[in-house]
């Protein structure tokens, strides 16, 4: 119990590394998501394809694998950190990508060619009409996917990277309590995760009139 | 480039087996913890669907923690705790408690996505199961579940793929899977682009499988109807 309290310090540095990782992972992969989204359904077919091939790629490969491609591939002055935050970027763009798409086919099909009649072009028909639609529609399926994101911060350990798990166990096994720290970490996430999920009940349930 | 697959490793077996091991390993690993994830999950959503919260609870603790936690938790916590539990050798106490893990980690997703599917079937179902006086586990095991599984067939199949992708996790206590044999390739040959160009085939070969599988299992078992 002792060692824990001692080694709260890098834990704490350790939770805002994971906390950075998972904002950064978060916006590219969304960012990433919506420009999937454009290109597939605007695109001209080659790039529909290419995008498809993309999708179908990182939805297929474990995260690991990318994480460690990343690493390898890219050169070493990189932080390990920057690694996996673009690393993650690539892998989370896909997966919010497919949910948008999704979100997008729940969609009426008279909303884009009310766009158009009413003289918008298309990047903007896609901006004020569609995107607001889609990111309503997909909106529980995208903090699900968040909370996924957070809980998948924690295999950056396999290239190094100090997040909130990777100091808990090097902690751990330094002061000889490695139970005890891979008890705290995942009771950690367990109650975060919890806490998000009933955040997330409580916003999207409507309220009865 | 693809002679390096021919040339002998340094512990003295070819490149291409040194890969067909691994590759054998993941398969195996997969497919134990798939079944017995499935099973388990399909007796504690029923569980929770008739209204035991312990399973329910079951379900969120196992859902929120990550795969690596539980992982590292059942290799090095679980045997301090239970220390006479089973003598094995090391790399069998490897791969066993990286199956234990992955098999609970698998279970409550796969719980949580059967429990949604319950709820959508109609509650007359249940009913008219007690009408019939069909005991509960009756009720469940001839009515509920087989409707179950018809209708969360392809929600299924997306979890059994991310099993397949998940165990490459256990890699990080040492079980010489796919993605640690690339690794170790690499280590030895510096063959980056090969190491990764197999890796990606086989989990693209891999899940490409199982998909047209469960379509052929799905179209195997459809009736007609809404249920």
């Amino acid at each position: 119990m002792n060692a824990l309290l001692s080694s709260l310090p890098q834990l704490a540095q350790g939770f805002s590394v994971t906390a950075l990782l998972f904002v950064c992972a978060f916006v590219l992969g969304l960012m990433g998501g919506v420009l999937i989204l454009i290109g597939r359904t605007f695109g001209p077919k080659w790039l529909k394809c290419v995008l498809w091939l993309y999708t179908t790629f990182f939805r297929s490969v474990p995260l690991v694998m990318v994480l460690l491609f990343y690493y390898l591939a890219l050169p070493n002055f990189f932080d390990k950190n920057v690694v996996a935050i673009i690393a993650f970027g690539f892998f989370e763009a896909a997966y919010f990508g497919e949910i948008l798409r999704a979100g997008m086919n729940t969609l009426q099909k008279g909303q884009r060619e009310a766009g158009e009649t009413l003289g918008l072009s298309k990047l903007q028909t896609f901006r004020y009409v569609l995107l607001p639609q889609v990111f309503k529609a997909s909106k529980i399926s995208i903090i699900n996917q968040a909370i996924i994101l957070f809980q998948d911060t924690s295999l950056v350990y396999v290239i190094g990277a100090a997040d909130f798990f990777t100091i808990a166990n090097r902690q751990g096994q330094q002061t000889g309590e490695l139970t005890a720290h891979i008890l705290f970490a995942g009771s950690f996430y367990l109650i975060v995760s919890i806490l998000a999920t009933r955040l997330l009940i409580k916003t999207t349930t409507r309220k009865p009139i | 480039m693809f002679q390096t697959l021919l040339q002998q490793s340094p512990t003295g077996q070819t490149y291409a087996l040194f890969f067909l091991e691994a590759i054998t390993t993941t398969i195996l690993v997969s497919l134990l913890a798939i079944v017995f994830a499935t099973f388990i999950a399909f007796f504690i959503s029923s569980l929770r669907h008739a209204g035991f919260r312990l399973a329910g609870a079951f379900v969120e603790i196992f859902r929120n923690i990550p795969l690596i936690v539980q992982v590292f938790f059942c290799y090095y916590v679980l045997p301090t705790l239970f220390t006479p539990l089973l003598k094995l050798s090391n790399d069998n106490q490897i791969y066993f408690l990286g199956l234990v893990a992955l098999t609970l980690y698998s279970s409550s997703r796969i719980a949580s996505q059967l429990l949604s599917t319950l709820n959508s079937i109609p509650k007359g179902q249940l009913e008219a199961c007690k009408t019939l006086k069909l005991t509960m586990s009756q009720a469940y095991r001839f009515v509920m579940l087989p409707v179950a599984f018809r209708n969360a067939l392809p929600t299924l199949a997306n979890e059994w793929a991310a099993v397949i992708k998940n165990s490459s996790v256990i890699s990080t206590i040492g079980l010489f899977e796919l993605v640690k044999s690339s690794q170790v390739f690499i280590e030895y040959t510096s063959e980056a682009f090969l190491a990764f160009g197999i890796v990606c085939a086989v989990y693209l070969a891999i899940i490409a499988a199982l998909s047209i599988g469960v379509e052929a299992l799905g179209r195997k078992i459809k009736i007609r109807g809404n249920l």
